[in-house]
């Protein structure tokens, strides 16, 4: 029998394999390794790879995990019967969160060279559940753009349809998943970089409660809203990967104090009685029929399932794209300051004053989107705007939270589509700010919430994905764990890029 | 709102230190127009006694303890800078423009 | 022409904590450059700012020394500019909820008193130190800059006065008692010299009848008392000349030049910077409770005016020597912990303010480093009154104590101090003395008095001072008659 390609696989049947000692890590970064020879070149979901750190790991894990030990009779038996479940799994890391010795650009040349000095939190979660690191994926340069076309070192491709964009700010993430070159990935949402490439990508993506994952080592686009979150092929998976990175961290003032909490647990319950409320705001104009369209069908499962769906209003996400696009830019432009040339980063030469080294640092070291939000930003804070943008921004932020508040009164979960229409064309909207950004008018309110929310493949137009996204109260990731669940179990959906030939 | 001018697009790149070429002052301008009149709608929406949420948590009162911890080496501090001067952070001349 | 001086004053304080503001790094002084340091406080990205608690507290406990409201509700706001010395490109700070609000000094001034406003009290984090190199150290003549992170991130108090300041002596008193004031707290070293005291002026004056002027000038870099005093009067005279020739004044930043002793102009300023202020996302907001107010005033000592006031009342000493005793706190301290063992303030003060002061000028050492504790004094004084060592003797004792910090009895017993009390050794060397002197006991005898202490003298050299000087007047007086 022809042995299947490991890279094909989801990581809990790695794990389960590796745990039944029929597989050994080394062999599944190995065809990792190999799939990434094979698709890396046309689709360039990396940035930097780390295959020989990885290869070595893998070994040093393979050793834990192999080892004997004699017991009566002569016999060998494992010494560890059970291992950890993400041991010895490869994971690919988005380039904006900091890895200790390993470039992390943040997809910008301002930080082409730039080798961080300490890793992340997650970093240290991940290295502490023994799971290997393939790389750092490519991205919108500080995670400022839908399309990981902003990137300064070069464009992602949909593994779909080449000519198509994954999505972004996480489409290296999205696509390295979607085409085989990592299982489990991470990656970050501001206002949807999780989500929207996942739902391009046909994949599946968690962008958890605010305060959830620690944001130690997340290089900052806007702090009120950034968080880190999974992106996998499937929910189980993101359980899993979740239950690995969320949790308290002191080093982040905004974390929060929670119990830990096993997420696969939800995995086991039904969704009979579930009340989903069906945003109508997200449900209009701007959102494209055959997406629409896509998002009925899931409703008719959800019914099929047991739940219950009704249509709800949430007025105030009529405010939410223009409310964001003040409020992140303005946190952004403060967050971006610290790229100066003085302690790390690019420099500009032939400078003569700190002005100058400033000005010409900042304008080589940044591209257009990102000079475009420094500038908005840096405009909404400055004098005599702020309160009619920034601070405005920030009442309607609190309406739209109490709107949130509401519904969740009546409603379990809420669902809309994650993106209004599916994967576009490279190029097509790359000089158009504002239509760029409306890709991202279903996701944005749940960042400026805070709340969590999840991805799940919901069908195809165009052999492209459509993505469904279910949104849930604070610290109810269980709740979308077990929804999304129950939804792809029925909906069965065929992640095609594995397969494909390049 | 009233729309963002060519002084304005300089000003505000002067704030963010930001060389912005005169050959793409125009382009800045139309796009950052576009993106604030749409970003403007906010102040069609009634927020008379609505807070500001400037936090997305309800946590307070989050500190640490005055404790000391172990500092990075000289040599890891000064790794990454483009340019050093005698265990410095090297900058150029300070002067005001 | 008659003018309207408003000053007021902005005083930076580095705060006594052992770590950073926002990160663990060490606030040590004087260290090699760049050797302090963590990506938190060099700024490096993805990096998140945790508050420090006693930082925090001891604001609170400042606001409440100089009479300020302290928010019940509060938060850090990012500072938004762009200077090498600051990492992020902002510093953290405080802007419309600042810990401390409308408080108040009082100064006194020829026993007068006179209320300076403190607008407000809230803390944030120091800068990098920028260094020059060239022949001078000096901006302008300076060939290259460095910066060195050790200071970055180092606790900083901002104490903001109101425009309440009229006149130079009223800046120094003001400047003088809120020193005075945060050494009391404990809460900074206050060390002017390695710039943990760091004041800066804003100056205004018009002409007397004229409307409220707008120009001013904020004053940087007046970093001892004297350069306060220099840089205000400069200032001073420099507007007021410059109203009587008629000219114009600007809003300008003029930096204090210690070699000229003259203030130069750095910029001048259209308009007030627009410093984009905003609530730090990275940092959640604070309030303080009531119980947390009142934990903090049960740390706050007795302050210097109400200390002097009581230690006038208490202890029988002039109000000039109070006034001296008082001026530092771990002075009064002393004084106070010698007093409650040992019954003659007076001559507890005497000692402080002949000996001990005398000696912490001359070696440059401040009083809570010095091996002298009140246990020494006391031990010392108690053997002076019991005539185990004579007062002379006790001068070299206080002395060698310290330099070495050896208790009194030690160093008798080393050196063979113990004062002469024997009556019949005593009697052995009068008699001794009256021999070798027969002309000046003659002269005794016919009644030129005042040679007496001539033969005291003597006893008391052959004894090296170590004779009891009580005893050998009424000996010798006996032995005269
Ligand atoms: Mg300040
Ligand atoms: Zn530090």
């Amino acid at each position: 029998m022809v042995k299947e390609r490991l890279y094909k696989l989801s990581a809990k049947e790695l794990s389960d394999l590796m745990s039944k000692r029929e597989i050994s890590s080394y062999e599944t970064v190995k065809d990792i390794a190999e799939r990434m020879e094979e698709v890396e070149t046309i689709v360039k979901s990396y940035i930097t790879t780390n295959i020989y750190k990885a290869i070595a790991a893998a070994r040093k894990i393979d050793k834990f995990i192999y080892k004997k030990k004699r017991i009566r009779g002569g016999k060998f038996i494992y010494r560890t019967k059970n291992i950890e479940p993400l041991t010895g799994i490869p994971i690919a890391v988005k380039d904006n969160i900091t890895t200790k010795g390993i470039h992390t650009t943040c997809g910008s040349n301002i930080l082409g060279n730039y080798k961080p000095i300490y890793d992340a939190t997650v970093i240290n979660k991940i290295k502490e559940s023994n799971m290997i690191l393939t790389g750092k994926t490519n991205m919108d340069e500080f995670a400022m753009g839908s399309s990981t076309e902003n990137s300064s070192f070069w464009t992602t491709h949909n593994p779909w349809n080449l000519n198509n964009v994954p999505g972004g700010s996480s489409g290296g993430s999205a696509a390295a998943v979607a085409v085989g070159e990592t299982p489990l990935a991470l990656g970050t949402d501001t206002g949807g970089s999780i989500r929207q490439p996942a739902a391009l990508c046909g994949v599946v993506g968690l962008k958890p409660t605010y305060g959830l994952v620690s944001r130690f080592g997340l290089i900052a686009f806007a702090s009120s809203l950034d968080q880190i979150g999974p992106i996998t092929r499937n929910v189980q998976d993101c359980a899993l990967l979740l239950n690995i990175i969320a949790g308290h961290d002191s080093l982040d003032s905004t974390s929060v104090f929670k119990d830990k909490e096993d997420y696969t647990k939800y995995l086991k319950e039904d969704i009979s009685g579930l009340k989903i409320g069906i945003i109508k705001e997200l449900m209009g104009e701007g959102i494209s029929n055959y997406v629409k369209g896509a998002v009925y069908k899931a409703i008719n499962i959800f019914s099929s399932l047991g739940a219950f769906c009704e249509e709800i209003s949430l007025p105030s996400l009529k405010f939410a794209l223009s409310a964001y696009y003040i409020i992140a830019p303005a946190e952004a432009s403060s967050n971006l300051a610290r790229y100066d040339g003085i302690r790390y980063g690019l420099r500009a030469k032939k400078v003569k004053s700190f002005r100058s080294m400033y000005r010409k640092t900042r304008s080589q070291g940044f591209g257009d989107e990102v000079k475009r939000r420094i500038m908005l930003g840096t405009y909404a804070l400055s004098r005599g705007y702020y309160e009619a943008y920034y601070l405005q921004a920030q009442k309607v932020r609190t309406l739209i939270i109490n709107d949130f508040k509401k519904v969740f009164k009546k409603f379990d979960v809420l669902i809309s589509p994650t993106t209004p229409s599916v994967a576009f064309k490279i190029g097509e909207k790359f000089e158009d700010p504002l239509t760029m950004y409306l890709s991202d008018i279903c996701t944005i309110p749940v960042n400026l919430a805070g709340i969590p929310a999840i991805s799940i493949p919901c069908g195809l137009k165009n052999n492209l994905p459509i993505g469904l996204q279910i949104i849930a109260p604070h610290f109810e990731e269980g709740l979308l764990i077990k929804t999304a669940y129950n939804f792809e179990k029925k909906f069965n959906f065929k992640l095609k890029p594995l397969y494909r030939k390049f | 709102m009233e729309e963002i001018s060519k002084k304005d697009v300089k000003h505000v790149a002067k704030l963010a230190e930001l060389d912005i070429r005169e050959d793409e002052i125009d382009r800045f301008v139309d796009q950052l127009n576009i993106v604030l009149k749409h970003a403007g709608k906010i102040n069609e929406i009634d927020t008379t006694n609505v807070e500001p949420t400037s936090h997305a948590t309800n946590i307070i009162n989050i500190f640490r303890d005055d404790i000391v911890k172990k500092c990075i080496s000289k040599k890891d501090a000064l790794l990454n800078s483009p340019k050093t001067i005698e265990d410095l952070f090297e900058v150029p001349l300070i002067i005001e423009e | 022409m008659e003018f309207e001086i408003k000053i007021g004053l902005e005083t930076h304080v580095e705060l006594l904590t052992d770590s950073k503001m926002f990160c663990g790094c060490s606030t040590k002084f004087g260290t090699a450059p760049n050797t302090q340091t963590c990506p938190i406080c060099l700024g490096h990205p993805g990096t998140l700012p945790v508050i420090n608690k006693k930082a925090f507290d001891y604001t609170i406990k400042v606001a409440l020394a100089l009479n300020c409201k302290i928010a019940n509700f509060t938060q850090f706001h990012r500072k938004n500019y762009f200077y090498p010395d600051l990492p992020k490109g902002y510093q953290i700070s405080q802007y419309d909820l600042p810990i401390g609000l409308n408080g108040y000094l009082d100064i006194k001034l020829n026993s007068k008193v006179k209320r300076i406003g403190i607008s407000r009290v809230h803390m944030e984090e120091d800068t990098a130190k920028l260094l020059h190199f060239g022949e001078t150290g000096r901006i302008s003549e300076a060939t290259g800059s460095g910066l060195d992170f050790n200071r970055c991130g180092i606790p900083l108090l901002e104490i903001v006065s109101a425009p309440d300041i009229k006149n130079v002596t009223q800046a120094k008193a003001y400047v003088m008692l809120l020193k005075k004031i945060l050494e009391y707290l404990e809460v900074s070293d206050c060390n002017m010299e390695e710039g943990k005291f760091r004041i800066d002026a804003n100056i205004s004056v018009k002409k007397l009848g004229d409307e409220y002027s707008k120009t001013r000038t904020e004053l940087k870099n007046l970093n001892s008392f004297r350069f306060l005093e220099k840089g205000l009067s400069y200032e001073i005279k420099r507007q007021s000349e410059i109203l009587n020739k008629s000219e114009k004044l600007y809003l300008e930043t003029r930096h204090f030049d210690s070699k000229t002793m003259t203030t130069k102009s750095m910029r001048i300023k259209e308009e007030a910077q627009d410093y984009r202020y905003f609530p730090e996302p990275d940092l959640v907001p604070i309030e303080i409770s009531r119980e947390w107010v009142d934990e903090i005033k049960k740390t706050v000592p007795e302050l210097p005016s109400i200390r002097t006031d009581r230690i006038k009342k208490q202890y029988d000493i002039s109000d000039n020597d109070v006034e001296i005793i008082t001026s530092t706190k771990s002075m009064a301290d002393f004084f106070e912990s010698c007093a409650k063992i040992y019954p003659y303030p007076k001559i507890i003060s005497n000692w402080i303010i002949r000996d001990l002061l005398y000696l912490l000028n001359q070696e440059q050492i401040q009083i809570e480093n010095c091996k002298i504790s009140s246990e020494h004094l006391v031990d010392m004084l108690k053997m002076i009154d019991t005539g185990s060592i004579s007062g002379k003797i006790a001068k070299s004792i206080f002395k060698e104590m310290f330099k070495t910090g050896k208790m009194p009895g030690d160093i008798v017993q080393e050196k063979g101090l113990e004062q002469i009390s024997d009556i019949d050794k005593l009697t052995d060397i009068i008699e001794q003395v009256l021999k070798e002197n027969p002309e000046i006991v003659t002269q005794y005898l016919s009644g030129k008095m005042q040679v007496f202490t001539f033969l005291v003298g003597q006893v008391m050299k052959k004894t090296k001072g170590k004779a009891n000087p009580k005893l050998v007047n009424e000996l010798l007086k006996k032995k005269l008659k």
